[in-house]
């Protein structure tokens, strides 16, 4: 019985941690929304648009490099997290560190 | 496109300060507690400036009335980030409140400190509610204002050419200050108007304006004393 | 210079490392009633200054001691404080991880929350200086990039993000650890979730590492960026001694300057309190120290700089401000400051024997109230001065915003706090790596530099 349910708590947690890296998605999606409205804004009144559109591109490029080491992190880690847990013998967020 | 400025005639003003009552009245701006008064509170958009040269007994003293200077080039507006003040077409540095998020960073960035701070809720003693202007919003706490050349005024001047069937005379439109002034020291129009008598005034071997090495290109002159 | 002590210390880091660093573990299993007593303390400062961002909220800005010129305060002075004390994680993490500097190994992961839980408090000073924070939103929808705010705004946003991803990168095989040792219970739910599955297997390991190295690249320039852009703030105005091209490198010199002081203060803390002395050694106050000494120089080179700029050239509105600070009302404040900010770290740090962990500690401490005081010497004097003749300001802070900087060093602390108890305050995978492998890495090293 003990099984089964490891299985599904594993899930659970599988789940939150993926969740975590698509939360940081949509706070980068969100944060660019914020940034290219405000270039659009400036440009269509014709506000001083280059201010805007030097710093969206600059921090776009940050918050790019941001979101590709985590997703590189988080992809790497758990996937290989998942791979040892046949030899290890149990669930993969229940590995132990060798 | 019109320029709206104002020229004031240092000659003929006699300091008597009534354009701050009126600009007070007309803009429903409330009047000073003591206790903030004396915190350096008190809102006042039309100010009188005194400036003195020498030591005493040999004074030099000089007294100007400054309102906002509705800058060719605001740094003020430069420094919002929300866009609350802003230069509208026709040459007046706009301010509005409901934009405004209060962070007083326009307010640091002039130079001639004509921005002032709602630190407070407005209050009026209680007799003097009946003669708040409805043509003018009463400010809520928390946001900056400044001169605007009562430019409140305009719209009332249009409905009025309206209803009488004619276009909008320059006379039509006058801020507080100007209209009150006993000795008439202080000239409004369009500066755009080569005819107009600010145009002609502005262009007087007597004109200058403040801080003009800056480069803000105030649409605010001034006849220099003593020609 | 490490001394060893003729006591029981250095048998006791020796246990400690036999028994596998027991001794990092233990705020995280146990808490002592010191904790409890400390934090109920905490809880009514903050308390004490909630109560008073009320009355600001209800009443309006004039609660504080703010004016017509006087606009901005001790508030801005606290954002700038703040954002500048972020700086610790940087340095230190960053820029001693790049140059494989191997005594930073204990020492990274106090100062990278520093820079992480320091940086809302920059940015809530900001929120609580606004006269109308229900409108904060607006600067989102409407805001204009030609602003400096909004470059601080975009700037302290992404460095608050980087400086997160690089907290929580080493954080995770510290995190596996814990979740190992945990039986059951929501802990143990919490590290199986952030520890992501981490089996210490040479491809993680290689892949944190690699995400770890990118991020020490990236968080330099735009820690760089954020001090900078705060200092625009006040140089992208034309205001008499605001106005001036060495803002930029000031400030990050200054938030370098602070960042380090506040490491050092909070190490000893931990060292004390979680009887660290083995992690948090000699050494590392040393080494810390110099750099505090470097700083210090450079602060008192640009600060000199500045000020002899300003009184060379003479302009009659410059000449005013700093005559106020140098003779006027804010004199004190000002000579005070050159006093913490570098007479009392030069003779500490100088010299040898002084440059102890006590004496440290009392540099350090000196440190970040100098260099308060310099935000507060820089917001102030140029606000009394208007251009046009008008009579000089005067600003005199009330309690509310005093209430609310001892808040927020409170709150500050509070969650510090809570961190050591969830989290190894001292980077245990790091430790273990650098007491198996560096040694051998720094011998290869060593034998490249020099000839064969």
């Amino acid at each position: 019985m003990k099984v089964p349910d490891g299985a599904r708590e594993d899930r659970i947690v599988l789940g939150v941690q993926i969740s975590i890296v698509i939360c940081f998605y949509f706070f980068t999606a969100g944060f660019f929304a914020f940034l290219w409205h405000a270039v659009y804004r400036s440009v269509a009144d014709n506000d001083h648009p280059v201010h805007a559109v030097v710093l969206a591109s600059v921090i776009t490029i940050a918050f790019l490099i941001l979101a590709s080491v985590m997703t590189m992190v988080f992809s790497v880690i758990i996937r290989e997290g998942r791979k040892k847990f046949p030899a290890n013998g149990g669930l993969a967020n229940e590995t132990e560190i060798k | 496109m019109v320029r709206w400025g104002m020229v004031i005639d240092l000659d003929k003003c006699s300091a008597c300060r009534a354009c701050v009552i009126a600009c007070q009245i007309e803009n429903n701006i409330p009047p000073p507690d003591p206790k903030e008064a004396a915190n350096f509170r008190t809102i006042s958009w039309m100010r009188m400036v005194e400036r003195i040269e020498g030591e005493y007994p040999h004074l030099k003293s000089n007294l100007m009335p400054v309102p906002c200077m509705q800058c060719e080039h605001p740094p003020c507006t430069k420094v919002c980030p929300v866009g609350a003040t802003n230069k509208t077409k026709e040459g007046i540095v706009d301010q509005i409140y409901g934009r405004c998020i209060g962070c007083r960073y326009c307010s640091n960035a002039c130079p001639y400190t004509v921005k002032t701070m709602n630190w407070y809720k407005p209050a009026w003693p209680k007799e003097m509610m009946d003669s708040l202007n409805p043509d003018v919003s009463v400010r809520p706490k928390g946001v900056v204002e400044k001169c605007t050349f009562c430019h409140h005024r305009i719209q009332k001047a249009k409905d009025r050419a309206k209803l009488e069937k004619r276009e909008m005379a320059p006379e039509d439109y006058v801020p507080a200050c100007a209209e009150t002034c006993p000795s008439q020291a202080i000239y409004f129009g369009d500066l755009n108007d080569k005819d107009s008598i600010v145009s002609k005034l502005s262009r007087s071997p007597r004109a200058f304006r403040l801080l003009e090495d800056l480069g803000t290109e105030p649409n605010v002159y001034y006849l220099r004393e003593g020609a | 210079m490490e001394v060893v002590k003729p006591d029981g210390r250095l048998a006791q880091g020796e246990r400690s490392a036999a028994a596998g660093d027991e001794i990092l573990y233990r705020p995280i299993m146990k808490t002592g009633r010191g904790f409890y007593t400390v934090f109920a303390l905490l809880s009514l400062v903050v308390l004490v200054a909630a109560y008073a961002y009320f009355t600001q909220f209800r009443d309006g800005l004039g609660v504080t001691g703010l004016n017509s010129p006087v606009f901005w305060g001790v508030y801005i002075t606290n954002f700038v404080f703040f954002i500048g004390v972020s700086h610790a994680g940087t340095l230190i993490s960053a820029i001693l991880r790049i140059s494989k500097a191997e005594w930073r190994r204990s020492i990274t992961r106090s100062a990278e929350v520093i820079t992480v839980l320091v940086l809302f408090f920059g940015l809530g000073n900001i929120l609580i200086d606004l006269g109308r924070i229900d409108r904060v939103l607006k600067v989102i929808a409407h805001g204009r990039f030609q602003s400096p705010l909004l470059w601080d705004v975009v700037s302290i946003t992404t460095y608050l993000t980087a400086s997160s991803v690089y907290l929580y990168l080493p954080l995770i095989p510290d995190i596996a650890l814990l979740r190992d040792r945990m039986k059951g219970g929501f802990r143990k739910r919490l590290y199986q979730v952030l520890a992501l599955g981490w089996a210490g297997t040479e491809k993680q390991i290689h892949y944190l590492e690699k995400g770890i190295g990118i991020m020490a690249v990236t968080v330099l320039p735009i820690a760089v960026s954020v001090h900078t852009v705060v200092s625009y703030v006040f140089s992208m105005t034309v205001q008499p001694m605001w106005h001036s091209a060495i803002f930029g490198p000031y400030f990050v010199a200054g938030a370098i300057f602070s960042g380090i002081a506040a490491i050092i203060v909070a190490m000893a803390i931990l060292r004390k309190v979680y009887r660290l002395e083995d992690y948090f050694r000699e050494v590392h106050f040393n080494n810390l120290g110099i750099l505090l000494l470097v700083m210090t120089c450079l602060w008192l080179y640009f600060t000199f700089s500045e000020y002899l700029t300003v009184f060379y050239g003479a302009k009659p509105d410059e000449i005013k401000v700093f005559m106020e600070k140098i003779s006027g009302r804010y004199a004190p404040h000002f000579w005070f400051m050159v006093v913490t900010c570098f007479v009392i770290p030069f003779t500490i740090l100088a010299n040898n024997r002084t440059r102890t962990i006590k004496g440290t500690v009392i540099a350090s401490v000196s440190v970040n109230i100098g260099m308060w005081l310099e935000r507060f010497t820089i917001v102030v004097p140029t606000l009394m001065h208007p251009r046009l003749p008008y009579e000089t300001g005067s600003y005199s802070a009330t309690w509310v915003e005093w209430a609310i900087l001892a808040g927020c060093f409170a709150l500050f602390a509070l969650i510090y706090m809570i961190f050591t108890k969830l989290f190894p305050i001292v980077s245990i995978w790091e430790v273990q790596e650098g007491r198996q492998k560096a040694q051998g890495e720094v011998a290869e090293r060593l034998k490249t530099y020099l000839p064969a």
